[in-house]
């Protein structure tokens, strides 16, 4: 019940966010809208835990199973391909195919509803948590073969997401600086960006300055001015650390020797040697850089 | 004023926009964490002070002169490491090589006297790190430090084999200020140990 309050108010923040703006219905936003309504069924259902006789017969049983689904396949998971649809064109410069999208989108969500809404009736007809197995006359069976064909179809989405990634890293539309016409200051650089991020720490005048910069503030006044552009003597100035291979394998040697905690000391021993071997190369890679090398 | 600041080309790559050398930031930040790491060890001696079921404590097995005299050979390392450094900045280098090898000589017999305690214990106390909640929290806290000399004592060969290699000079003195910081924290936190769990009974 505590955790409820606080939750419903974020429901309210993130619908707040939506109310009165001009919503284009794109696929990043199918999933922060799956990612609201999904999240809230998990909330409700959360709810009824503060009852205690509602408790008492709901814990460890499907009933949770389904709960926590909704809360963290709903809140997270949305959430996350909400983000990977949105901020895909500005990591890799392309946009992901919206068609391919909306039907990731709708398989997902009818394959996370057909999986998990049923375990709620599982539960409250007392199927237990934690079992792989059960006897068969239990009055179990249909809705858990409902419940599985529901995980085939979030695979099947799943496999419309790769297949989206393979034919947008192959030909998809290039997406330019601001494919979204959004207002934070991410899309006023390239996509995808380069290394150095912003060529000049950018002055910002507002909360949506980016926006502002494009459309004024939307009652009349003129945009903010724009930056002066870029020039090659400030890119130039900028100084980004050489690329060194040391760091990955020193991270590399470093997980062999801590997996071996769990394996063999042996491992542990090799691992640590060759941590610190690597650790020698790092360390030495810039002692003495050849001359003219660098800055 | 940060396109006047981005204008200009920055020549030591070592120095970040914080003004400060980013070695030597690292180190602190490091060190900070460490204090983290000690003071949590550190704490869970003291929890657990007196709180053994069956022996034996830690006055059945400590030999103070022994670790008394561990901890001088620290306190003179932390002295011989500042005589390296400063030999370095006027660019002696044979002689920082030398302290520095004093250094890593000192910090050795500290690590092989504690070997010798620990193998003490093990052997004649039937001490070991599952016996009881004190040879947990000690050999965990002090073997952890032993581990830091160890790793310092490393590094400072490494620095005496590079000046011996002719690969070090005062340019390279911030690399021996970096090494001695760490080295200086390990005699730091040796000192809140020695206090800590050997002194005061």
């Amino acid at each position: 019940m505590l955790i409820a309050v606080p939750t419903g108010v974020k429901i309210l923040n993130w619908i707040g966010t939506l109310w009165g703006g001009s919503i284009r219905f794109r696929t990043p936003l199918y999933f922060a809208l799956g990612f609201i309504a999904m999240f809230t069924m998990g909330g409700l259902s959360g709810v009824m835990h503060a009852s205690p006789p509602v408790d008492l017969q709901q814990t460890d049983s499907y009933f949770v199973v389904a709960h926590f689904h909704y809360v963290l396949f709903g809140g997270s998971i949305f959430g996350l391909f909400g983000g990977i649809y949105y901020w895909w064109p500005k990591i890799n410069g392309k946009l992901l195919d919206e068609r391919l999208g909306l039907w990731h989108f709708w398989l997902m969500m009818i394959g996370f509803n057909v999986t998990f809404f049923p375990q709620h009736y599982l539960g409250l007809i007392g199927m237990p948590r934690r079992i792989y197995t059960y006897a068969p006359d239990l009055g179990w069976n249909f809705w858990n073969l409902i419940s599985t064909i529901g995980a085939f179809l979030i695979a099947v989405s799943l496999l419309f997401f790769i297949v989206n990634v393979i034919r947008t890293m192959r030909s998809g539309k290039i997406a330019g600086n601001d494919p979204w016409d959004a207002r934070t200051l991410e899309w006023a650089i390239p996509s995808p960006p380069p290394v150095y991020n912003f060529a000049r720490v950018p002055h910002v005048h507002d909360r949506d300055d980016y926006w502002l910069q494009k459309h004024g503030d939307g009652h009349g006044g003129a945009p903010a001015p724009r930056p002066a552009p870029v020039t090659a003597a400030e890119i130039a100035a900028i100084h980004m650390p050489s690329p060194s291979f040391w760091p990955l394998l020193l991270a590399l040697a470093m997980a062999v020797m801590i997996s071996g905690l769990m394996i063999s000391m042996y491992q542990v021993i090799v691992g640590g040697l060759l941590t610190l071997y690597l650790m020698y190369k790092f360390a030495m890679e810039l002692h003495r850089p050849a001359e003219g090398h660098g800055h | 004023m940060a396109d006047h600041a981005a204008a200009h080309v920055i020549h030591d790559p070592n120095i970040g926009n914080t003004g400060l050398d980013n070695r030597k930031m690292g180190m602190w930040a490091f060190l900070g964490s460490d204090c983290m790491f000690f003071g949590s060890l550190i704490g869970t001696y003291l929890a657990y002070k007196g709180k053994s079921l069956s022996g034996p404590g830690p006055h059945d097995v400590f030999d103070i002169p022994l670790t008394s005299y561990s901890a001088a050979l620290l306190l003179a390392s932390s002295l011989t490491m500042v005589l390296a450094l400063a030999n370095l900045q006027h660019n002696r280098v044979k002689s920082a090589a030398r302290w520095l090898l004093v250094t890593a000589l000192l910090g050795l017999h500290f690590v092989l006297n504690q070997v010798y305690e620990f193998t003490t214990f093990v052997l004649h106390h039937d001490l070991k790190l599952s016996t009881n909640l004190f040879g947990s929290s000690f050999f965990v806290l002090t073997g952890f430090h032993g581990a830091h000399v160890t790793g310092g004592v490393i590094w400072l060969l490494i620095l005496v084999g590079l000046a011996w290699r002719r690969q070090l000079d005062v340019r390279d003195y911030t690399k021996v200020e970096i090494a001695g910081l760490y080295w200086h924290f390990v005699d730091i936190v040796w000192i809140a140990i020695f206090t800590v769990i050997y002194l005061i009974p």
